[in-house]
């Protein structure tokens, strides 16, 4: 649906690797929703 | 049983290409600590035709390295394969081979015991096994996380 591997699925789900703008917006795509709710900035160190 | 879908095929195909770089890579390392074209002395024609074929061999593997391969694939299928993380990862296998030349070259410049042709020779077998090895853990390491 995304146009990627199952490969690159799973490692974007584990956290290893980290989509481009265009990758994010098409996954956001596929699952109907927005990039925000897939993706989230991790909190800050203090 | 249902037909394979290209998602499928294009996973079979990823990890059969991690396969043949990694038998690539081993196979050149083997020939090469064997044969040894630069440094053992025998007889002219022998060490041209181990020069010629190391060459060639460079050349193919540095291409498969560079395209990523499998470029008579059709192009849905191609773009599967040579997706975001495969492009990731052979770009930063592209990059340890290129660091690794570095630090031969300025090492083999630093001790200066081997003619030019031993340091070409030295720097870029190394740096394409380097490179060839990364791409392929990467690649493992992908899969095995799937």
């Amino acid at each position: 649906m995304a146009g990627v591997s199952r490969k690159t699925i799973n490692t974007v789900e584990n956290g290893v690797f980290i989509p481009s703008t265009v990758l994010a917006l098409r996954l956001a795509r596929a699952f109907e929703t927005t990039v925000e709710a897939l993706f989230e900035l991790s909190a800050p160190r203090p | 049983m249902e037909p394979e879908s290209t998602v499928d095929i294009a996973d079979r195909m990823s990890r059969k290409r991690l396969t043949i770089m990694l038998i690539a890579a081993l196979a050149f390392l083997a020939v090469q600590l064997v044969a040894q074209p630069v440094f053992v002395a025998g007889p002219e024609s022998v060490n041209q035709t181990a020069s010629v074929l190391w060459v060639v061999n460079v050349v193919a593997l540095l291409l498969t390295i560079g395209t990523g391969g499998g470029l008579l694939n059709r192009r849905q299928l191609r773009a599967l394969v040579e997706d975001d993380v495969a492009r990731a990862h052979r770009q930063l296998s592209i990059v340890v081979g290129y660091w690794v030349a570095m630090v031969i070259a300025v090492t083999l410049y630093v001790l200066w015991e081997f003619t030019g042709k031993e340091v070409a020779y030295l720097t870029v077998t190394i740096s394409v096994l380097a490179s060839l090895f990364s791409f392929s853990y990467l690649e493992f390491r992908a899969h095995r996380d799937a």
